[in-house]
């Protein structure tokens, strides 16, 4: 579904990402993690086209992604979600507005349909009574929750996650991983950088570890966590677990 | 107090109030040919387009750079002489107009800058946010990034409106009978330059004062709204 091939993303100052290489099935849950600065959030962002990368292609459903075309990036970016950490919902419209804004804007979809569709979403996340509510009123995790069902609403075919629980107070951590967890019963194909290990071990089928641009270790949950293969992934675990 | 009673007759307080209405038309007309200017100069100059990009950033530097006293002199002398030459024919433009066009031109560099100010404080997340659902750059604008601009950008316009006022003193120097020239006008007329000058003043004080008032409460209403 999603080829990365030898990608490349130097900053300034530093090379973020260094030869990564990621096939992403349909279906798959794949859990990114690693330590602060690793690459992470430049891989997700990547993806998404959000970093312009320096070498290797990105294919998406055999389509090589060109970061200049801006026709062809709108019509990718409809197939994929992003949730960010910060959730960078739109403060001057409503929970409602903030959700049907892409399907009309860019799908022209029926703005009633899309309505329809929209409070089915919140009905099933608990929010349909903040439905006319501006989204600064709302805590942190109910913030992350409509950040995510707005990402739903263009009907996706692949969710990526960027620390969507890591600006979140501890008590409302949980309500987000539950939708997200959710979403992983339905099959959902997602990419979620995180840093909530037990999460990563319920939920993925993949585990890649990352460190200083690379990855350094893939493989599903179980052996991942028992039996790691590289010094490097050890000594992440032994301070993380 | 007999100079006082010999100038300010109703007459010429008239007078003076028609300099008032030729100022505050000044200040009005060039602040909505700026806000046009201005609007169109700012989407240049986040424009991907490298011409427009350049274009807009000539323009504010050009503006910004010279003195209005003498863009508003060349607009009223040299330019018809140019425009002579390169169509030859003769371009009959009344002071006022020059006035406003000048002033409003002028105008259009700082309020794209103001706009462009605005645009650019609005956090780097919500145009991600945006590209995230496949919006277009000029969707994100529109949609997104303009309705959150607005309330930072109507404090400062107001702003600069009290600045054209006051600016709008220069047109005095081309003939134009606004407030500025009403008061030399009558200076002359009884060789008293100190009278006229001093309540000429106070028209202006008591103006932009009671613009920056109303701006204050707008921008303390703007602000509790967030
Ligand atoms: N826009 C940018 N400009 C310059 N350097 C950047 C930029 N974005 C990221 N970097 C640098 O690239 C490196 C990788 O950053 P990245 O955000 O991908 O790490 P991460 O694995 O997501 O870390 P964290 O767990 O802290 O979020 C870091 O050293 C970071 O400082
Ligand atoms: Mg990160």
């Amino acid at each position: 579904m999603i080829k990365i091939e030898h990608i490349s993303k130097q900053f300034p100052n530093i090379k973020a990402l260094d030869d990564v290489s990621v096939h992403i099935h349909p279906n798959e849950i794949i859990c990114l993690i690693g330590p602060s600065g690793s690459g992470k959030s430049t891989l997700c962002r990547c993806i998404n086209g959000l970093e312009i990368i320096d070498e290797g292609t990105i294919t998406v459903n055999g389509e090589v992604i060109d970061c200049n075309n801006e026709k062809q990036m709108c019509a990718i970016r409809t197939k994929m979600g992003f949730v960010f950490q910060h959730f960078n919902l739109f403060p001057h419209l409503t929970v409602l507005e903030n959700m049907i804004l892409g399907p009309v804007e860019v799908q022209h979809r029926n703005k009633d349909e899309v309505k329809q569709e929209a409070l089915a979403l919140l009905e099933r996340i608990g929010l349909k009574e903040k439905a006319n509510e501006y989204v600064n009123k709302l805590s942190g995790g109910q913030k992350q929750r409509v950040a995510i069902v707005r990402a739903l609403c263009m009907k996706p075919e692949i969710m990526l996650f960027d620390e969507p629980t890591s600006a979140l107070d501890p008590e409302m951590v949980k309500e987000v991983l539950d939708v997200m967890r959710e979403l992983a019963k339905e099959n959902m194909t997602m990419v979620v950088v995180t840093h909530e290990m037990n999460f990563a071990k319920e939920v993925a089928t993949r585990i890649i570890f990352m460190d200083e641009g690379k990855i350094v270790e893939e493989n599903n949950p179980k052996d991942f966590f028992e039996n790691p293969t590289q010094q490097r992934t050890k000594e992440f675990l032994a301070k993380v677990l | 107090m007999e100079s006082i009673l010999k100038i300010f007759t109703l007459e010429n307080i008239l007078f003076l109030f028609e300099g008032v209405k030729i100022s505050l038309l000044i200040a009005i007309c060039s602040l909505l040919l700026g806000t046009i200017i201005g609007t169109l100069l700012a989407s240049f100059r986040i424009s991907k387009n490298v011409v427009l990009r350049i274009i807009g950033r000539v323009y504010v530097d050009l503006i910004r750079g010279t003195p209005m006293l003498l863009q508003l002199s060349f607009l009223y002398l040299g330019f018809p002489m140019v425009y002579q030459l390169i169509t030859g024919e003769y371009l009959g433009m009344d002071a006022l107009s020059v006035g406003i066009i000048g002033i409003g031109m002028n105008s259009g560099a700082y309020v794209c800058e103001l706009i462009r100010g605005a645009i650019n404080s609005i956090d780097k997340g919500q145009w991600e946010a945006g590209k995230s659902l496949g919006l277009t750059q000029n969707q994100i604008l529109m949609k997104i990034i303009l309705p959150q601009s607005f309330k930072r950008i109507i404090p400062p316009l107001a702003n600069e409106f009290i600045v054209l006022i006051k600016d709008s003193s220069l047109v005095s120097t081309i003939g134009v009978y606004d407030l500025m020239q009403s008061s030399k006008i009558l200076g002359g007329k009884y060789y008293n330059y100190f009278l006229p000058m001093i309540a000429v003043a106070m028209v202006y004080l008591v103006l932009t004062l009671v613009i920056s008032h109303f701006t204050m409460k707008l921008e303390k209403r703007l602000a509790e709204s967030d």
